[in-house]
């Protein structure tokens, strides 16, 4: 048996490669992930040891916030701690580092590096103490005096800044400086690497006084005397610390800031996963039909062996060997290509950090993940089919069958049915609030949906393939009837080839829907409620910019009101226990660090007002409270938030901030319109000033209005001037405003779109294979029309029009399946006061529609030029 | 002769009077299969005239070149050598395009089996032809040739809906629907019972000498052969009896002589 099923898959070469071709994508993009990954980590870890592995001991705040997305913020360490470690005898030396934020200017006066997402631009300060030193001088000298900077070598080559230029800084937090260019430094032994982040370097005073956070340090580093190990040296520092302090080892510190930075590796390889699963998801379906179609057609062959004495389990076993072959070589070719796949990414993540030079580092957990993965979807999805051949009777040997006539059960129509009336009751009473939360009801609608769209797919491809080709006939005559049909006509391969495609669709409109929605949110809320004439902002990065800008607009004759928004961030902790009981945390990251601080309450997003000020600019709707009594000490919060956690007027609620500590803050004020859904707190910026951290302290956004002599335009031009000084801050219309908010989602859309499309291409190969193998089935078929006068366009015109039907009924249920279920979701956070409500990206949605439908012509280029080409003679004569 | 295909009247030496009532023929036509030491010739300088409004049968053993023969003269397959003429157009002078337009307007075909395609309904395969040229149907004929061949009640099912024989008499009605010059039968009655075939070759037979179509029939059925006015016998790729008149007890006879049994 293992004979015939070795020739069986050698007869069909080609038919296997088209089917492999689809776990190949998939697999290729999982392994080249993972190798990337495991490249990046090799690679990072390194630098990471290497610019701290001399540190034996490092002091730090045991006060920490975790973000949302990997990394974390730490208290600061006061200055005069670094004498006390100094004077521990077992410490040799010891240095306070100062890590802030402080952008380089480029010649063009635009900001070098990013601003956003990207790799950070941090400000040091210089450490005599050559163990204690983080990077390696590559040029130059040190900073010396208050006018001297240290850039890293990637941005002065990128700012074509020379050893004795004049070098623009501008800090967030306290403005623009300049400073003369003395030395560049790097990571590793001669300096010449980097993680991609822009370095400056300055003097200890210096730096104190561009970060704006004197006499503070982010932590102290200290190495021992010869004989310590780092273990005495952090037992002997402890007792000198105050107790919102705690020293860790060298060793220790360098681990966790490997892990702090193999997560941000982490977030980026899994995100890229993902979408290497969803293709191999989409590849799993592709291989079904196409075993499927294989199996109908040698359902001859298999009764013939049934007839000859093979056995079930045979049969089964020879289908199951084909799978293993198709999926063991399409895992092999999947490793080998996505090799090829993580060289070229590594060259491109090259461009950001320096990489060790060398192939990438292939462990063998890649190599396994990527045969498995191709193994195990192949054969899985061949079961089914499998089974279906094991069934054949040895009378098929001998009998016309009509191929794959395996006609729709009952049984699905119920069970399908059942599920979309299941799906549709959880959605209406998730989203008609009758259940606690709509988003669980959502989830539960959105599975049985799924799931009915797979059962009853073979049931409406049929009926849904006559209607789409309806007017097939009229626009090309037979050849449309003939396409027609013949999607109608095997309505579970029709189905199972749309379904690859409408996975992918599906994604990209529920993501499109969400996006919309959300922008339309921001800008609505913006256009809305803003009555400022202008904003000046700070450009959609993730920093704001100083707040003396602001304070000088504010003088401005020519401006009434001008009003700073900031951010930042803090855990409600009203009722939750300060000190987490050790043992009782999964962190890895606080197994070294003492007892852990952090609270286990979600992170909050708080905005910074000016009460006077900001309800004249800002319709909040209505305000109960007045917001003259929003002083210090006391917050505003949305209506519906205080609703849902309990809160009323005059009740104390606990903050914890990471700098400020934990702090009881006063309930003064409500309002029923926040300007951004995601952040309902509101704290007077006396209060922000005291207890957010410090580089927080900055305006994101000022909201100006005109004074009451001068003219609109009067108003800009003077805030212009003021506002030309810095890289960091523009001047917009509040809508302009709104948008530049909305398009921060942008970058991040276009990256998922672009990966979504993958999933899509491997539904079009789908596609090609379906037709392929239909193309085959019916070659006597074609032969006889080509006999009777077919010509070859008008053969080419049917295989095309088949194509499309398939295409766009993929793209109609994925479109509806997508569109139901963001609509369901956006409905559900509104209920939630997250979204103000749904909104249809039209435009978007009718572009993928037409693309869908035109991809349907570009899937049957190749199937239907292998028809046009077929010998009629050939065909006609094939028994 | 139609006008839109780019037909050459070259004359050729046999364009005589006679001539002209050819619907087909053949002039040294060789087909050669394989090359140098496997080379087959299927087609061995054959000479052939097929009068028109005549119901012509080929015969001979497997591997004579009968099917080869029919082929060739359909434009379904190129000559090594020779010529074939239909009417007054030589098909080794045709691209691809206008062959396929010329069986389209001037060709009907009835094979053994796979007569029909399986998703348009019986009318739909009768007009098939038709709608590939975008020719409206003559509607009268149309009814007439469903009538003659007595398919009215089953026109909206599909092939498989259908008898074997019913199969057949569609195939001869689409062959009929778009009025041929010539029709093109091979094996017709090969996979059906005895009055299923009977009924299939009554209506061949009618074609001719009702509506005066050429028809050229391959079989190896001498009872088949009889229901036509000519039989002509192939051997090895030549022609080695013609025959007017048959019987299925000539036939059988002469049959026997060229070694088929």
């Amino acid at each position: 048996m293992l004979r015939i099923a070795l020739k069986s898959a050698l007869a069909h070469k080609r038919r296997l490669i088209t089917t492999g071709i689809a776990i190949v994508i998939g697999v290729t993009f999982m392994t080249g992930t993972l190798i990337l990954s495991d490249t990046l980590g090799t690679a990072i870890d390194s630098l990471v040891s290497d610019a701290y592995d001399e540190y034996d001991a490092v002091i730090r705040s045991k006060e920490v916030q975790t973000l949302p997305f990997g990394g974390e913020i730490r208290a600061t360490v006061p200055a005069e701690i670094e004498a006390a470690v100094s004077a521990v005898p077992e410490v040799k030396a010891a240095a306070g580092n100062v890590e802030g934020f402080a952008f380089v200017i480029g010649k063009d006066g635009e900001v070098l590096g990013s601003t956003g997402l990207g790799p950070p631009s941090l400000a040091f300060n210089w450490i005599d103490v050559p163990e204690l030193q983080v990077g390696t001088l590559s040029e130059g000298r040190p900073p010396e005096n208050d006018d001297e900077v240290v850039l890293d070598f990637r941005t002065a080559e990128k700012g074509g800044f020379r050893i004795g230029d004049t070098v623009t800084i501008e800090s967030p937090n306290t403005g623009t400086y300049e400073f003369e260019l003395v030395g560049l430094t790097g990571l590793g032994e001669a300096g010449d690497e980097t993680t991609g982040s822009t370095i400056s370097v300055y003097t200890l005073p210096t730096v104190w006084r561009v970060v704006g956070q004197p006499n503070k340090f982010q932590y102290i580093s200290a190495v021992g005397t010869g004989g310590a190990s780092q273990e005495e040296v952090v037992e002997a520092i402890t007792p000198v610390l105050p107790p919102d302090l705690e020293a860790i080892t060298g060793a220790a510190y360098v681990k966790e800031q490997q892990e702090l930075f193999g997560q941000f590796v982490g977030l980026i390889t899994t995100f890229i996963l993902v979408f290497g699963i969803i293709a191999v998801f989409v590849g799993a379906f592709i291989i079904y039909n196409s075993f499927s179609i294989i199996i109908a057609q040698r359902t001859r062959e298999m009764g013939l062996l049934r007839a000859v004495g093979a056995g079930r389990g045979q049969i089964l076993g020879s289908v199951v060997i084909e799978a293993v072959l198709v999926g063991l070589a399409a895992g092999i070719v999947g490793l080998v290509s996505g090799i090829g796949i993580a060289f070229a990414l590594k060259s491109l993540m090259g461009s950001f950090f320096t990489l060790p030079p060398g192939p990438p580092t292939i462990t063998p957990d890649s190599v396994l993940v990527a045969i498995l993965v191709g193994l195990l979807v192949t054969v899985v999805s061949a079961l089914i089919p499998a089974r279906r051949a094991a069934k054949i009777t040895p009378i098929a040997a001998i009998t016309e069958v009509e191929v794959d006539s395996s006609s729709l059960s009952r049984g699905r129509k119920v069970f399908g049915t059942a599920l979309v009336v299941t799906g549709g009751l959880s959605l209406y009473l998730g989203l008609s609030d009758t259940l606690g939360n709509p988003l669980t009801a959502v989830g539960i609608g959105a599975a049985c949906f799924f799931i009915a769209f797979a059962v009853l797919g073979p049931v409406i491809a049929a009926p849904m393939s006559r209607v789409l080709g309806k007017p097939l006939p009229a626009l090309a005559g037979v050849s449309g009837r003939l396409a027609r049909e013949n999607a109608a006509r095997n309505p579970k391969r029709t189905a199972a080839t749309a379904a690859a495609l409408t996975i992918g669709v599906a994604l990209i409109s529920v993501i499109a829907v969400m996006a919309a929605s959300f922008k339309a949110d921001i800008v609505d809320s913006t256009t809305n409620q803003m009555t400022a004439d202008y904003v000046v902002s700070s450009g959609g990065s993730f920093f704001g910019f100083n707040p003396a800008i602001s304070e000088e607009i504010a003088g401005l004759d020519s401006v009434g009101i001008a009003s700073p928004l900031r951010y930042t961030g803090a855990q409600i902790t009203t009722g939750i226990g300060m000190e987490v009981p050790e043992g009782d945390t999964d962190q890895p990251l606080s197994e070294q660090s003492g007892e852990p601080t952090a609270v286990d309450a979600p992170l909050e997003f708080l905005q910074g007002i000016d009460p006077e000020t900001y309800f004249e600019v800002v319709d909040a709707g209505e305000l109960v409270g007045d917001p003259g009594s929003l002083t210090d000490g006391k917050f505003a919060l949305a209506e519906a938030r205080a609703e849902e956690e309990g809160l009323e007027i005059g009740d104390k609620v606990e903050f914890y901030f990471v700098e400020g500590g934990r702090v009881e803050l006063e309930l003064a004020l409500t309002y029923s319109e926040p300007l951004d859904p995601t952040t309902v707190y509101y704290l007077p910026l006396s209060s922000f000033e005291k207890y957010a951290s410090p580089q927080f302290r900055n305006d994101f956004a000022l909201l100006v209005t005109s004074a009451g002599g001068s003219t609109r335009a009067e108003t800009k031009a003077d805030v212009e001037e003021v506002v030309a000084v810095s890289p960091m801050a523009e001047v917009k219309d509040p809508a302009d405003w709104g948008e530049e908010q909305a398009a921060m989602l942008n970058g991040l859309l276009g990256v998922i779109y672009l990966l979504l499309l993958l999933a899509v291409g491997v539904a079009l190969i789908g596609i090609v294979n379906t037709l392929t193998l239909s193309i085959f089935e019916r070659t006597r078929e074609l032969g006889l029309l080509r006999a009777v006068g077919m010509s070859r366009a008008q053969l080419r015109t049917a295989v095309r029009w088949e194509s499309v039907i398939m295409a766009v009924i993929g793209t109609l249920i994925g479109l509806v399946i997508g569109i139901g279920l963001a609509l369901a979701i956006t409905t559900a956070l509104s209920l939630q006061d997250f979204l103000s409500g749904p909104s249809l990206p039209v435009v978007q949605l009718v572009v993928v529609s037409i693309l869908a439908g035109l991809a349907g012509v570009a899937a049957s280029i190749w199937p239907a030029g292998r028809a046009a080409r077929l010998n009629v003679l050939d065909a006609i004569a094939m028994e | 002769m139609s006008t839109s295909i780019d037909v050459s009247t070259v004359t050729s030496e046999g364009h005589d009077g006679a001539r002209q009532l050819a619907a087909a023929r053949t002039h040294r036509a060789v087909k050669v299969y394989g090359s140098a030491e496997t080379a087959v010739r299927a087609l061995d300088g054959i000479d052939v005239v097929f009068d028109r409004a005549m119901f012509t049968a080929i015969m001979g053993p497997s591997g004579s070149g009968k099917s080869t023969l029919m082929h060739c003269l359909a434009g379904l397959d190129d000559l090594t050598s020779g010529e074939v003429w239909l009417g007054e157009t030589q098909l080794g002078r045709l691209s691809e395009k206008q062959l396929t337009r010329t069986r389209r307007e001037k060709l009907g075909f009835v094979f053994q089996a796979f007569n029909l395609v399986p998703s348009l309904t019986a009318l739909e395969n009768i007009t098939l032809p038709l709608d590939l040229a975008s020719r409206r149907p003559d509607k009268t004929w149309l009814d007439h040739v469903i009538e003659t061949v007595g398919l009215g009640q089953r026109l909206a099912h599909r092939p498989c809906e259908l008898s074997g024989g019913q199969q057949q008499r569609v195939a001869v009605a689409r062959a009929l629907a778009s009025r041929p010059e010539v029709i093109f039968a091979d094996e017709p009655t090969g996979n059906l019972d005895t009055s299923s075939g009977a009924e299939v070759l009554d209506l061949l037979r009618l074609a001719v000498r009702e509506y005066g179509r050429t028809v050229v029939m391959v079989t190896h059925d001498p009872v088949a052969a009889s229901y036509s006015e000519r039989v002509v016998f192939l051997a090895d790729g030549k022609i080695v009896d013609d025959m007017a008149g048959p019987t299925p007890e000539r036939v059988i006879d002469r049959m026997k002589s060229v070694g088929e049994v």
